[in-house]
């Protein structure tokens, strides 16, 4: 049962991943401290999951990079592209709708007042 | 620090050759600017068993080098379960056919022998159950292999041009008449013998005509 929660909890997340990278990059971050930022604010991400992701986004042309030195030592930076930010706004308001509409079903539906009184706020 | 290095061309073995020194330069930095995270939270340098921690659970250089890749698949899961309960019915209607071939090849190939006046040679004789194992599994693998590649060929067909995409609701086949719960057990009784019947001959004639070629040319 618990690793059928743990699928359902991967998939419902996969989406947001993108979303919360996307956001956490218009401020210019490189990967571990992206990382460290984003499990700061309660989304923590596997290492293996977020350089590919940053790779892949690029290769998109979501984010730009740019290798520069910082402490002594050459490091990848990334930050939203002018696209990036584009797709960004768009994403952000289609993840609004969709949890106002979630929130509208969820609340017209008296049974699932009765699963989770206590996390339930209406 | 060694264990580092030794992981990191580990991974770099994986990766593609174009993209190996931009993403383990990248994935380097990361790795040590977490070691120094630790180090600075532990006030002193990380052991060697605690880097190997760390590398442990960062994953195996595979699995790492494999997120950097892109998804591949020989067949895609719009084509999968089809493919998947084709294998499935083909293998057990062929290790079906195989195992009854394989019990009435001696007796055809005396047939044929006395039928011809030769002798009947000895591997038909008696070919052995380790012959025959080894047969059937050669018999199994083929047909396991010819259903791969054919799937793999129109999974590929119909993602380049589409083919899912150009099917028209009207040319549908029509609802059999027949009740709901039969649909899809019903196969004909005289239709299942026949089918089963041309296979065991088709198999009967691969296993026993090498054997005697000249019957082939008699008139």
């Amino acid at each position: 049962m618990s690793e059928l929660f743990e699928n359902l909890r991967l998939e419902l997340r996969r989406g947001c991943l993108v979303l919360a990278v996307l956001a956490k990059l218009r401020a210019e971050h490189y990967g571990y401290t992206l990382r460290k930022a984003l499990a700061d604010r309660g989304m923590e991400i596997d290492e293996n999951t977020l350089y590919p992701l940053l790779r892949r986004l690029e290769s998109r042309g979501l984010l730009l990079s740019q290798w520069r030195e910082e402490d002594k030592r050459n490091k990848r930076f990334y930050r939203l592209s002018p696209e990036g930010e584009r797709i960004l706004g768009q994403l952000l308001a289609e993840w609004q709708n969709m949890n106002a509409s979630l929130n509208r079903i969820i609340d017209g539906d008296p049974a699932l007042d009765e699963l989770q009184p206590s996390t339930r706020s209406h | 620090m060694e264990l580092i290095d030794r992981y990191l061309h580990s991974v770099r073995q994986y990766l593609p050759e174009t993209q190996q020194d931009d993403i383990i330069k990248e994935l380097s930095e990361n790795i040590r600017s977490q070691q120094e995270d630790r180090e600075a939270g532990l006030g002193r340098p990380l052991r060697e068993d605690e880097v190997g921690d760390m590398l442990k659970q960062l994953g195996h250089p595979m699995v790492v080098a494999g997120r950097y890749l892109p998804n591949t698949h020989l067949i895609g899961p719009a084509v999968f379960p089809y493919y998947w309960y084709t294998v499935k019915g083909t293998l057990w209607i062929v290790l079906l056919v195989y195992i009854i071939a394989a019990c009435t090849t001696p007796f055809v190939a005396s047939l044929v022998a006395f039928t011809n006046r030769t002798s009947v040679p000895g591997l038909l004789q008696s070919p052995g159950v380790w012959l025959l194992f080894w047969g059937g599994f050669i018999v199994l693998l083929a047909a396991f292999g010819i259903l791969t590649i054919a799937f793999a060929l129109f999974d590929l067909f119909q993602t380049r041009y589409h083919l899912f995409d150009r099917w028209n609701p009207n040319r549908l086949m029509p609802v059999p008449k027949v009740p709901a719960e039969l649909l899809g057990k019903l196969v004909s009784r005289p239709q299942a013998i026949s089918e089963l019947a041309i296979g065991v001959v088709v198999i009967l004639c691969w296993l026993t005509i090498p054997q005697f070629p000249h019957a082939l040319h008699q008139p």
